[in-house]
């Protein structure tokens, strides 16, 4: 048991990296601060869907209060916990699925199967249980305080929202667990990052969804999901024990209340112990084999793969394969360009005919105009949202001392950097040009200015995203999240890009701007920057690349 | 030819002091082993050489050429392996020497001649168009020399290279470098092991805490060492390390 217990915190170390931040606390201040911040920042994005959630669950309250149905209130919460912790819970089952540590040393030392599956249970579980403790506080709350409930609900409501991802989760397991013994395809190490990647920006969309139908409550669609044949009383038909922890939340009676509770304890952990029971041991194979595996070797002729380039072109053609090979990387990166458009071209498939006529309404002119502006502000986003330059340091890592050992000009190797990101700002802009040009029908004028202020505005972010990774690169790095999901620049980047941005819309509104003359105004001042700050750059990174030293 | 001069480095704002003003001199032709218990600052020394680290004070010249204020040429001189080869994981083997050989400038013939030839010597000819990530940590080591060999650099620095490699491996690294060292090419590596040493080095030099404490030959220790009782409690520790 002290075996699992120690394993269980390396691995809670190496997910959340807790013990780093305590460590910075002590030594190194200005680090944790920053590792703080950043969770401040996650959890103050998150609070606007909370928000949401809660006004939704207030408006369903005083909805369903004069028939007596507010309890519906916690059913939903409990149903999109237990539905939040299953999705997310899948992907954070496969995504942590073979930790780095997990290596020859985990599985030489004398741990028992069942040791190995609840230690990376209770990692999944940690995380789970903190999204799910917020979304059931929205409910639990606005349920408790406007029908006046005591001590009781709310210590009930704290033992149900530990327990309540343990269910979800453990099916989770049951249903990866077979899959990475049986599927050939999951043992692929990259392909389950992709896969996950995948996964967890379908969530994102579902998610999305969701918040925009909660965003308006509206009466009919309320009245729709709580009926009789509505959308909980399904769920709660599929899910029986969403219903137990509700009745043990809302019901009157104490013993039915105890009763319900002490059914949903049972089952919770009875699920959880057969988990372990049958698990374990498949489970404990699946890690086995996948450190057996050793890739075989293609065999080349040299002749054929041995060429020179420019070596501008190296370091370009470097940076492109280690990003896009990277799985973190690319779906944190390029992936975005390929992916928001057709998310946007789905979602446009689907309100095509609401959408066309609040078209018509526009006046044409006024409509391309808008476009051309909606395009440009598009092309930025998705140009930015790569975070191929605000992470172009911090990327290399460890490798950043050999790249220095090199005969390297500092200025190709910022030069290559700052490529890289244009030739996917370019792509992101073919993208959506290919939209105004199928779909709105847009001139050749106005394609064309699109193509130069987008453009012109992306070099500069980039070009300022670049100063900044030379300024601080985070190089030290065991795992490539931390250079681009837990990369204080790239949040930098893709913030203030979203904050130029909407500035600029902000400056159009207001000024009731409808004239061409604001694109030659942009590329004017764009293209002065421009100049002044690769210049700038150049001469930075002249100095600062010998300076950086890990 | 490798000179220091007066050479610092301080860590953590100046609280550690890796290694602290030393001289050295190493002569074109020469094999010269850099020896020291762990932490006592070859890794640092080196990557001072290489110009990964700058200097607190000091200067470092390869073939006269200074390494702080002319960085592109000096380190077109030289050639670096680092004492941990997890790099470029995502790239295979030839598109890291295409990329290694592209930054040193190295036509197709010889870049050709020279993969052909190392990778055959170490077995791993067969695997250079696979990602180095599916490499042991042997044949990455293996993958890292080759590069560092791609450009006939005059200047050959190696970060304990020997450690991690196999019997066989370790032979061939050591013919190389006494080969390349026949050509008229300095090598400088690094080691904790005397006895590695004593069998290649021409020269020695020891360091201990940052300070370099003995230069000379193996036949200099030998006969220095009897009348320094520190110089020989050190000889021991670092006997005892093998
Ligand atoms: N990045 C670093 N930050 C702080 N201290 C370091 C760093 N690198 C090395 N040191 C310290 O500097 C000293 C010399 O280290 P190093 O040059 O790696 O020695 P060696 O290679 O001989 O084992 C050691 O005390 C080590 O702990
Ligand atoms: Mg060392």
């Amino acid at each position: 048991m002290n075996k699992a217990f120690s394993l269980i915190k390396l691995y809670i170390n190496s997910v959340f990296g807790l013990s780093a931040i305590l460590r910075d606390m002590k030594n190194n201040k200005r680090q944790a601060l920053k590792a703080i911040g950043f969770i401040i920042l996650i959890l103050f994005s998150f609070s606007g869907v909370l928000a949401m959630f809660t006004l939704f669950n207030i408006k369903m309250f005083d909805m369903l209060k004069p028939t007596s149905q507010q309890g519906i209130v916690v059913l939903n919460t409990v149903i999109m916990a237990s539905a939040f912790t299953f999705f997310v819970g899948i992907l954070t089952v496969v995504a942590t699925y073979f930790l780095n540590q997990e290596g020859d040393i985990i599985l030489s030392l004398p741990l028992k199967s069942w040791n190995l599956l609840l230690a990376k249970f209770i990692v999944s579980y940690i995380s789970e249980l903190i999204f799910s403790f917020f979304i059931m506080a929205t409910g639990i709350l606005v349920y408790g305080i406007k029908n006046g409930e005591g001590f009781l609900y709310y210590i009930f409501s704290i033992i149900i929202t530990f327990l309540i991802p343990i269910l979800p989760l453990s099916l989770g397991y049951f249903l990866i667990i077979p899959m990475m013994k049986f599927g050939r395809i999951f043992k692929n190490k990259d392909f389950v990052m992709y896969f996950s990647g995948f996964f967890a920006i379908l969530i994102g969309i579902i998610f999305q969804y969701f918040s925009n139908l909660m965003a308006k409550p509206d009466v009919e669609i309320m009245k729709k999901i709580t009926s009789s044949t509505g959308f909980f009383d399904l769920a709660a038909k599929i899910y029986y024990p969403a219903i137990l922890s509700t009745k043990a939340l809302v019901e009157k009676g104490f013993f039915i209340k105890i009763f319900c509770l002490i059914t949903f304890i049972i089952i919770t952990l009875g699920c959880f112990v057969l988990l372990l029971y049958l698990m374990s041991d498949m489970y404990y194979e699946t890690l086995i084999e996948n450190v057996g595996e050793r890739k075989r070797f293609l065999k080349v002729d040299l002749k054929n793969v041995i060429k020179r380039k420019n070596v501008l072109l190296s370091l370009l053609s470097r940076e492109m394969k280690l990003m896009n090979r990277e799985p973190v990387y690319f779906i944190n990166g390029p992936m975005i360009i390929i992916l928001l458009p057709v998310i946007l071209a789905i979602s446009f498939y689907f309100q095509k005919d609401t959408l066309m006529t609040q078209f018509k309404l526009i006046n044409l002119k006024a409509f391309s105009y808008y476009l051309n502006l909606i395009s440009i502000a598009g092309i930025i986003f998705l140009g930015a949202s790569t975070s191929i330059a605000s992470t172009c340091i911090s990327r290399e890592g460890k490798s950043f001392e050999f790249i220095k050992s090199l005969p390297i000009n500092p200025k190709l190797y910022v030069l290559a950097k700052l490529l890289h990101s244009l030739i996917f700002a370019v792509l992101a802009s073919i993208i959506i040009l290919a939209f105004d040009i199928f779909i709105f029908k847009l001139s050749l004028l106005d394609l064309l200015l699109i193509f130069l202020v987008s453009i012109l505005i992306l070099a500069v972010i980039f070009i300022l995203e670049i100063l900044i990774e030379l300024k601080w690169p985070k190089l030290i790095w065991d795992n490539p999240q931390k250079a681009i999901k837990q990369n204080i620049n790239a949040v930098v980047g893709i913030l203030g890009t979203m904050g130029f941005i909407f500035l600029l819309g902000s400056l159009v509104v207001n000024f009731n701007i409808r004239s061409y003359k604001m694109h030659f105004i942009l590329i004017l001042i764009f293209l002065s920057l421009l100049v002044v700050l690769y210049k700038k750059i150049i001469l930075y990174a002249t100095k600062r690349f010998y300076d950086i030293e890990i | 030819m490798i000179e220091i001069k007066n050479v610092s480095k301080t860590y953590s704002k100046g609280r550690i002091k890796a290694v602290k003003n030393i001289f050295l001199n190493v002569e074109k032709g020469e094999i010269f082993g850099f020896l020291g218990p762990n932490g006592a600052g070859k890794t640092t020394t080196i990557k001072m050489i290489a110009g990964i680290l700058k200097p607190d004070e000091g200067q470092i010249k390869v073939n006269g050429i200074d390494v702080v204020k002319d960085p592109i040429k000096a380190k077109m001189q030289i050639g670096y392996v680092p004492d941990n080869p997890e790099i470029f994981n995502r790239l295979t083997g030839i598109e890291y020497l295409n990329f290694i050989a592209d930054v040193y400038e190295v036509e197709d013939e010889k870049r050709y001649k020279k993969i052909n030839e190392l990778a055959e010597m170490f077995g791993i000819k067969d695997a250079l168009n696979s990602s180095i990530g599916s490499f042991s940590h042997g044949m990455k080591q293996k993958l890292i020399i080759i590069g560092s060999l791609i450009h006939d650099p005059p200047i050959w620095i190696l970060d304990e290279p020997l450690v991690g490699l196999d019997p066989k491996s370790a032979f061939i690294l050591k013919e190389i470098i006494k080969k390349h060292a026949k050509e008229g090419n300095t090598v400088f590596f690094s080691t904790h092991i005397m006895e590695i040493a004593e069998k290649l080095c021409d020269r020695i030099g020891i360091i201990k805490k940052g300070e370099i404490i003995f230069t000379g030959s193996i036949e200099e220790l030998r006969s220095l060492r009897k009348e320094n009782e520190s110089l020989e409690n050190l000889f021991l520790e670092l006997v005892e390390n093998e």
